[in-house]
């Protein structure tokens, strides 16, 4: 068995599947607005004229690849490449502008071959078992998820709190927009079906980010500050390493796990990863100032859930995330029917895919390592060469993503609403947090509220739903408590 | 000169082409990437089945063809969207048998008459899904547990108004039993639900329960057809059972906004019907139990019209009317 799938591995078909697949991957998640998810559904099509083990390692080179590639845009010039980087502008973009980017870029590159790693050995050893847990989550364990996700706004909106939650509740008001999905109540529409569906999350977060950085630029855009990058060599330092190492273990087993959740993906687990280490870190103040820990975090767990969500996918048949999803399509068209089954029917496949899935991330690592030099090329572009670029990109992506026009004005709206929010001090990942939790919190809330006929203990009786509310509600009200107890004792004294 | 020759032989040969086919109206059509709006979410019945048939459906249109979800509100949002997009025949929407349930239960803009029906290309049935370790395992038994259980069983669906609230809706009044329905974001979401025990029964199709039947976390009791199925030879139907009306077609075919014009439409038509008798295409359906049934615009529309009849019955009789 062992020498039968190294020989499939080994084959040239697979590995050219998987070089292709991480390249393509690694450029779809750079360019803001395409996603993994729609590089998955834009490679399906090639892969059904190929060996059914070549067309999935074609699909799953894309998915791991693009998952780290958003991390290039969201370091090099403060835009997340694909919402699952959203975390990551936050530690990232600080290191370009004090002229490290080669070193946040080799950071980003382990931390995210790193969480692919670890989740690889999860999917490979212990898949069935950790597949349980996406049998777990019913409606009330994923709205406490959403619930809990909320809280990290108050983690991620740095020195002013209030704005942050000013932001966030923005994004929840803004995530309203649309048909509610349980009643199929028109809100907010206009009476236009442009809205039915909501606005758009692609280009509204390319908007907050790219566009109102372009708006920046443009201030700035005949100074003469220069950012240059210092050339370093892109592999961390041993240091830098020793410090990200617990990072990427925490990280990518956090992946993994809400890899395996349906319906929760690598923009949460960014969120989470990052919000976690924050509250592990002995200097927590220094998170978004650009520190390593803060790029390693949200990288290895976004990488985290690719494994992660295939791990429902292959054993139960139930996608972990938007991009399982769509390689769910792929495997019936392969007649690759998941299951227990699969394992025992199609065993030499399941391997390959297993073993394919390692050697993808080891050649993410590579490639990512190897570009570095060029990556970091872009900083030195001068501004009014970079920023048309930049606008250009942004109009392409949010027309992509439904191939609306009215996409493209809302990335612009956006992009003027999110240039205020920054001249006011406002954070801008709070609202783009609140975006993707948004609709997960409430139509789950009010699926669960069907299920108990109305009875609010359904979130009680289910313990992963109660766990995840009182976290959620410790972390919010611990400070505050801590706040009291502190002025109560300096009264005393 | 020469140039001259060769470009007047080229004018001569074109309008010879032109002239062959001068009794229809012609069209280019398609000159640019084709639409398909697939109402439903990624992985359930209607989006494999679609994703499955853009591949064929590209080679035969010359054209990308791209599939679109646009899910939400029991496939309210995809229709409304689709219904309201250019009728120039580059939006097609993949339209299922919620068109018809959908405008019984919300207020919508739009309704089976909103598109121009290219084709049916898949009728299939419902069944009755219950939890594989559940203590029931006919449906006499599901039936008694609900009655000594009134109000505690939980059926999921694709969404309110959906046809598999209808079907749930519509057994349990027939069985005189009272049960809980729980909207899902398609059929796809609903049977997870099922295999991870959160609901006890689904009212789905059996391709969408086949992985969870065949992983043993799942088990048919019944299917809502007029005869057995092949697939599934062993499972009675509803009818066998002394259920008389418990017949639901869960049709799937594909339409274009109303006003698209004619010539289009059969355009589409003819290469849905090609993609139909593909290879690739007729392997996926046998061996994902996708029975080919093509109707075309005309009994398309006459099966719709008929059928919103009954629903609108149901719905008022159901108390599901809006």
């Amino acid at each position: 068995m062992m020498m039968d799938v190294l020989a499939n591995v080994m084959s040239w078909q697979i590995v050219l599947a998987i070089l292709c697949g991480v390249a393509a991957g690694i450029s779809i998640g750079a360019m803001p607005g395409l996603t993994s998810t729609m590089g998955i559904a834009l490679l399906m099509p090639f892969t059904f004229q190929l060996e059914p083990a070549v067309g999935m390692m074609l699909l799953i080179g894309e998915f791991v690849g693009a998952i780290y590639g958003g991390s290039i845009t969201a370091i090099m010039v403060n835009t997340p490449g694909t919402p699952s980087a959203a975390a990551t502008v936050l530690d990232g973009y600080p290191f370009t502008k004090r002229g490290e980017s080669c070193r946040a870029l080799g950071i980003s590159t382990v931390a995210s071959a790193g969480g692919g790693i670890i989740s690889g050995v999860f999917l490979i050893l212990i898949a069935p078992q950790l597949a349980e847990i996406a049998l777990k989550f019913s409606a009330p364990e994923t709205f406490a998820l959403a619930f809990f996700g909320i809280s990290i706004i108050a983690s991620i909106s740095g020195k002013e709190l209030l704005k942050g939650l000013i932001s966030g509740t923005f994004g929840l008001i803004l995530a309203l927009v649309g048909m509610d999905n349980i009643s199929g109540l028109s809100r907010f529409t206009f009476d236009t079906v442009f809205l039915m569906n909501g606005l758009s999350f692609i280009p509204v977060m390319v908007g907050l980010f790219a566009m109102s950085q372009c708006f920046v630029s443009m201030e700035e855009l005949y100074d003469e500050i220069k950012i240059t990058a210092k050339i370093t060599s892109p592999i961390p330092t041993w240091a830098d390493l020793k410090k990200i190492f617990p990072t990427i273990l925490r990280g990518g087993v956090t992946g993994t796990l809400v890899g395996i959740i349906p319906g929760a993906g690598g923009d949460i687990s960014a969120f989470i990863s990052y919000d976690m280490e924050k509250r592990v870190s002995k200097h927590p103040e220094l998170f978004g100032t650009g520190i390593v820990e803060g790029i390693a975090a949200p990288e290895s767990s976004n990488n985290g859930t690719t494994g992660g969500a295939l791990i429902p996918l292959l054993t139960l048949g139930i996608p972990g995330d938007a991009n399982t999803a769509v390689m769910l399509g792929a495997l019936m068209v392969f007649n690759l029917t998941p299951g227990p089954q699969l394992f025992v029917e199609q065993a030499l496949v399941v391997n390959t895919l297993f073993a394919g899935f390692m050697i993808a991330n080891v050649v993410m690592l590579v490639m990512g390592l190897s570009g570095i030099r060029i990556f970091t090329k872009i900083v030195q572009i001068p501004k009014p060469v970079l920023v048309p670029i930049i606008i250009l990109m942004c109009v392409i992506g949010s027309f992509a993503i439904n191939g609306n026009y009215l996409d493209i004005l809302v990335m612009f709206g956006a992009g003027v609403i999110g240039y205020l929010l920054l001249k006011g001090g406002f954070p801008l990942s709070p609202i783009v947090l609140a975006l993707i939790l948004g609709p997960m919190a409430e139509g789950n809330l009010r699926r669960s509220l069907v299920m108990s006929q109305g009875d609010y203990s359904i979130f009680l009786t289910h313990p992963i739903a109660a766990t995840f509310i009182v976290i959620a509600l410790i972390s919010l009200f611990w400070p505050i408590v801590r706040h009291l107890k502190n002025h109560r004792s300096t009264k005393a004294a | 000169m020469m140039k001259l020759t060769m470009l007047l032989a080229a004018l001569v040969a074109a309008n010879l082409a032109f002239a062959a086919d001068a009794p229809k109206k012609k069209t280019d059509f398609p000159k640019k990437t084709v639409v398909i709006t697939v109402p439903v979410s990624a992985g359930g019945g209607t989006d494999l089945l679609t994703r499955a048939m853009a591949g064929p459906l590209k080679a035969k249109l010359g054209q990308t063809v791209i599939v679109n979800n646009k899910t939400g509100a029991g496939g309210a949002i995809g229709f409304a969207a689709g219904s309201s997009e250019k009728p120039d025949g580059y939006n097609v929407t993949a339209l299922v048998a919620e068109l018809l349930t959908v405008p019984q239960v919300s207020t919508v803009n739009f309704s089976y008459k909103s598109f121009v029906p290219v084709c049916n290309v898949n009728s299939s049935y419902g069944t009755i899904t219950v939890r594989a370790d559940a203590p029931y395992n006919t449906l006499q038994e599901f039936v008694a547990y609900a009655k000594a259980h009134p109000g505690e069983v939980k059926i999921g669906n694709s969404g309110v108004g959906g046809i598999w609230h209808f079907v749930a809706a519509a057994f349990a009044s027939e069985a005189g039993i009272v049960v809980n329905h729980i909207p899902f974001e398609g059929g796809g979401s609903a049977v997870v639900a099922l295999a991870g025990g959160h609901v006890d029964a689904v009212p789905v199709t059996p391709q969408e329960v086949e992985v969870q039947v065949k992983a043993g976390k799942a088990k048919i009791l019944t299917v809502l057809a007029p005869k057995r199925l092949d697939e599934i030879a062993n499972v009675p139907t509803a009818e066998e059972l002394g259920f008389k009306n418990l017949v639901f077609t869960i049709w799937r075919g594909f339409g274009v906004p109303k006003g698209t014009p004619d010539e289009v439409v059969a355009v589409l038509r003819n290469a849905f019907k090609a993609v139909l008798d593909d290879p690739q295409v007729t392997e996926f359906m046998a061996s994902k139990h996708f029975a080919k049934d093509f109707k075309d615009s005309k009994d398309f529309y006459a099966m719709m019209e008929r059928e919103e009849a009954v629903y609108a019955l149901q719905a008022a009789k159901l108390g599901l009317k809006k």
